[in-house]
């Protein structure tokens, strides 16, 4: 990447993933290089459970615009709404495929949320390919800013590393094989009842173990739903097939049916 | 994303398109939508509907149901469905509010159009706090509660009592009106009390007030168990007046 022409970064990712402070990080530290830099959050009126994008463009002159329609460097986290990000690739757009590395931070002893330091770490030795625009230094100083108050900042940092030490071959991948999770629906059934869920609504509330009268339902660890979260599981052998947890689930991801 | 018959439990006026929608994890308006969406059906009049939601949390339900809606400026709900409902005499008005929406900025609105006896249904969600926003005191907000403006707790001699909208309304002594509250923790009754709220607009001509106790498991920083204990506790203590008013 070479700083006589524009370079637009388009980041990618589930809200909650770190996706905003990535760019605050990386803008804060390349504004102090003395680089024009503008950064554009992006992302849905939710609360929860939205799709968070930043726009950074970075250049020698003067920006006059800080949307772009083509990314330079696309950086994908999450494969939910993947439909979106792909409409920003062109022929010279380098992607880089974090989804692959989602269970990085556990293989190295990280915490879950310094995921988004990894990645980080992986832009800007890709920013300093070419030309060396902003030294490694020069960001965990930036990082020491944003994080000071936070207690595991070492690890940030050793997280960090990580990313700009990382092997090109582990993130460099096409996405065009990339669909988004199917989830089939789980159906339980014993010769008096049925009790359906659906993966693909249901977020975890735990509204349905709470109103639960027999306890005949708990957290399953081995199926999750459309946010990585563990769905209920039922004892079929307790359920009375009541049907309360149908009633109070508000997204209505459970079915209950009782044969007469 | 899915077929509209694999999913028997939803209401047949819901947009499948939107679904999962864009509520959090165990939002109450999900609960009360679902349970709106049932009682449209049961009484067949999803092509006669108009629903018009508020500026807050409530405007996430924009493509919740396969109907007409019309989004509003803050507070105005109220008055726009009330001036839609002049031209269209045989549409069912249903306007969708917030706490905040309806007992802060939009309360003279809602007070008038209660006082004139406009044959619209109000359905105010109140789940104690500006929501959207990142959980503010509210006028509904109960005492001692913390909240992100009342990080010590709300001192209700400096702050003033939560706001009690269905009595307020009750003031106005509309013979006509149907004014009730209801609770997410009883769905199936708060299915009954607004299929009466709807009936009351269609035969009477009249108008109706629903307040529906709901949570909001986000701001309140609870989880399920924890959410129910301030629904069912803090708050039906409080607003003890259910069911009808």
């Amino acid at each position: 990447m070479q700083t006589d022409k524009e370079i637009k970064i388009l980041l990618s990712g589930e809200g909650g993933q770190g996706i905003q402070l990535m760019a605050k990080i990386l803008s804060n530290a390349l504004y102090k290089q003395k680089l024009h830099i503008t950064f554009m959050p992006h992302y849905g009126v939710e609360m929860r459970m939205g799709i968070s994008m930043a726009y950074i463009t970075i250049s020698k002159s003067p920006i006059t615009y800080p949307k772009f329609s083509k990314a330079d460097i696309l950086v994908i986290m999450t494969k939910r709404n993947i439909d979106i990000p792909k409409t920003y690739i062109n022929k010279n757009t380098l992607v880089i495929n974090a989804i692959t590395l989602n269970n990085l931070p556990r293989e190295r002893n990280l915490p879950k949320q310094s995921f988004n330091m990894i990645v980080l770490g992986i832009i800007i030795k890709e920013l300093n390919k070419s030309e060396n625009i902003i030294s490694k230094e020069k960001i965990l100083e930036s990082i020491n800013n944003f994080l000071s108050d936070k207690p595991d900042i070492t690890k940030n940092r050793v997280a960090f590393e990580v990313g700009y030490d990382l092997d090109e071959s582990l993130y460099k991948k096409t996405i065009d094989n990339i669909r988004a999770d199917k989830y089939n629906p789980v159906v339980d059934s014993d010769s008096q009842k049925t009790h359906i869920k659906y993966p693909d609504v249901c977020k975890s509330c735990g509204f349905c173990l709470i109103k639960c009268p027999v306890n005949a339902l708990s957290w399953d660890n081995e199926k999750y739903n459309f946010l990585s979260k563990p769905i209920p599981k039922v004892d079929i052998k307790k359920c009375t097939g009541c049907g309360l947890c149908e009633q109070i689930c508000p997204d209505a991801a459970i079915k209950v049916n009782k044969k007469k | 994303m899915f077929l509209s018959n694999e999913k028997k439990s939803y209401p047949k006026c819901f947009k499948n398109s939107s679904k999962p929608n864009k509520f959090c994890p165990g939002c109450g308006h999900s609960i009360v939508l679902k349970e709106l969406g049932f009682a449209i059906d049961e009484m067949k009049i999803q092509k006669d509907i108009l629903f018009g939601i508020d500026i807050g949390c409530s405007l996430l339900a924009w493509d919740f149901f396969d109907v007409d809606t019309v989004q509003t400026h803050h507070g105005r709900t109220v008055p726009v469905v009330s001036g839609y409902k002049l031209i269209k005499q045989d549409k069912v008005c249903i306007a969708y509010v917030g706490d905040g929406g309806a007992y802060a900025i939009g309360l003279q609105s809602l007070l008038t159009s209660a006082n004139r006896n406009d044959a619209i249904l109000v359905i105010v969600v109140n789940n104690t706090l500006y929501a959207m926003t990142g959980g503010q005191m509210a006028p509904t907000t109960l005492s001692q509660e913390i909240t992100t403006t009342t990080p010590k707790g709300k001192n209700i001699l400096e702050k003033g009592n939560p706001v009690m909208g269905p009595e307020l309304i009750k003031c106005l002594k509309n013979k006509n009106a149907y004014i009730a509250r209801s609770i997410i923790s009883k769905p199936y009754e708060l299915r009954k009390v607004l299929k009466k709220a709807i009936t009351n607009q269609i035969k009477n001509k009249s108008f109706s007030f629903v307040e529906v106790l709901s949570t909001c498991p986000t701001n309140w920083k609870t989880d399920a168990q924890k959410s129910f204990d301030m629904l069912d506790d803090k708050m039906a203590t409080y607003f003890s007046n259910l069911g009808e008013i």
